[in-house]
């Protein structure tokens, strides 16, 4: 393999690695930050975006074969 | 592939700040757990049977609460004054002097109708006020707090180390894979790196903003120094020998100056807040971007003469915005209900994480252990 196609496996198995963690830290930042800068009315829908991080281990408990 | 000795540098930096820090990170994960309830806490024990004297009387100046809380205080000095939102009440801070430390100062709640005491409700208070103390300074005042500042900085280090180390344990397995069937330390090192990984923007939020708090009184020193020392530099010396402006005054201005904003509370001559010879009657803003961000009149209380609004800086906008972002109470019960899982979560990633390095010390196959993190995406 080529050091560019080296690089470019690298680069895909960190995104691989990264992807659910990265969506779920964009997530939970969006929702922490939100629910105190923004209107009351959406406060649920802040907090669970905030909490997705419990849903994901939610998942990885009891919904993902191991 | 991460090179074996950048995983060896990482593992280095993650293991001590880790290590050093992790006792007083499980103590304030421990005593937080009640913090993020405290109002329900506080309303759950003290359930509201109070009544003004005159409902819907004509309140008394603020002036007039002002003199009977110096009466039923005689020696002492004002030091803040805040008002209930949904009673007629006035709350006053006195002490024996402006800069008295919190344990030397005294609170005590007026009714706006009559003067009369209020009741404090305050059962469970001192409980709670110990897990707060436990939990801010450590009884330990300013030091306490900038060792507390410091552990956190430890601990943003062991977040950003652990981020870098998840590369390599995680490059052949997927998200969320637990391996229950092996070891029980190889078991526990994924619900390390999975339990860790999910709450990242959580602990790194409130590791930050924990961080910031710490440093409130430097913060506020600061803002003192810079910001008001063109007021401070005449009239630090010339504390109120006479009579004093009328606070009624100096609060209607405060509020006419700043139409689109709420009056939250008045620091007096001499106390951390304001100069030594100004009232600082304190606004927030009435949208919720601005409502926790405060901003001071200030007022001479000797002659009356308004010096008018002082936007705050950037250093201390980021302090208003770190109370709420650590403590979780600012978006109602599923928030902090969140926050309470959060919490548990990470006390669980803590000791496991004390867990993984009391066997990893036993074993003797340690350099075999991390060729086969950075190989197999196990130890």
């Amino acid at each position: 393999m080529t050091g560019r196609g080296a690089n470019r496996e690298r680069q895909r198995g960190l995104a691989a690695m990264f992807a659910v963690p990265a969506a779920l830290f964009a997530v939970s930042l969006t929702g922490l930050i939100a629910a105190l800068l923004l209107d009351g009315g959406l406060d649920t829908l802040f907090a669970l975006a905030a909490g997705s991080g419990i849903l994901a281990l939610a998942w990885a408990f009891f919904g993902k074969r191991n | 592939m991460m090179q074996a000795g950048t995983i060896r540098a990482w593992s280095w930096v993650h293991k001590w700040t880790s290590l050093i820090s992790t006792l007083l990170l499980l103590m304030l994960c421990l005593t937080g757990l009640p913090l993020i309830f405290h109002d329900e806490i506080d309303s759950a024990l003290n359930p509201e049977s109070w009544q003004p004297a005159h409902p819907g009387g004509a309140p008394l100046t603020l002036d007039e609460i002002l003199d009977i809380s110096l009466e039923h205080r005689p020696g002492e000095v004002p030091i803040f004054m805040s008002f209930d939102i949904d009673r007629p009440v006035v709350n006053v801070t006195t002490g024996p002097a402006g800069d008295a430390p919190g344990h030397d100062m005294h609170f005590a709640s007026f009714d706006l109708t009559s003067g009369d005491l209020v009741p404090p409700a305050d059962r469970g208070e001192s409980v709670m006020e110990f897990i707060l103390q436990l939990h801010t300074d450590m009884f330990l005042g300013l030091p306490g707090m900038l060792f507390l500042g410091a552990m956190g900085c430890l601990f943003i280090a062991a977040i950003v180390s652990g981020i870098v180390l998840y590369a390599p344990f995680m490059r052949k397995l997927d998200f969320g894979t637990v391996r229950r069937r092996q070891s029980p330390r190889l078991k526990w090192l994924d619900y390390h790196n999975l339990l860790g990984i999910v709450t990242l923007a959580w602990v790194l939020v409130v590791g930050i903003t924990g961080v910031i708090n710490t440093l409130e009184t430097p913060i506020i020193d600061t803002w003192r120094t810079n910001e008001l020392a063109d007021l401070v530099a005449g009239n630090e010396a010339a504390l109120l020998a006479g009579p004093r402006a009328s606070l009624d005054d100096a609060v209607r201005e405060a509020v006419r100056l700043a139409p689109d904003m709420e009056l939250q509370f008045v620091a007096f001559p001499g106390s951390g807040f304001s100069t030594g010879a100004h009232y600082a009657v304190f606004l927030h803003g009435d949208t919720p971007l601005t409502e926790n961000i405060i901003t001071p009149v200030l007022i001479h209380a000797g002659t009356g003469e308004v010096t008018g609004l002082r936007q705050m800086p950037w250093y201390t906008k980021a302090l208003s915005l770190s109370r709420p972002l650590h403590f979780g109470d600012y978006g109602g019960l599923l928030l902090k209900l969140v926050w309470l899982v959060l919490d548990l979560v990470t006390i669980i990633v803590l000791a496991s994480g004390l867990y993984l390095w009391l066997t990893k010390r036993e074993s003797p196959r340690r350099r075999t252990a991390l060729s086969h993190a950075s190989g197999a995406g196990s130890v």
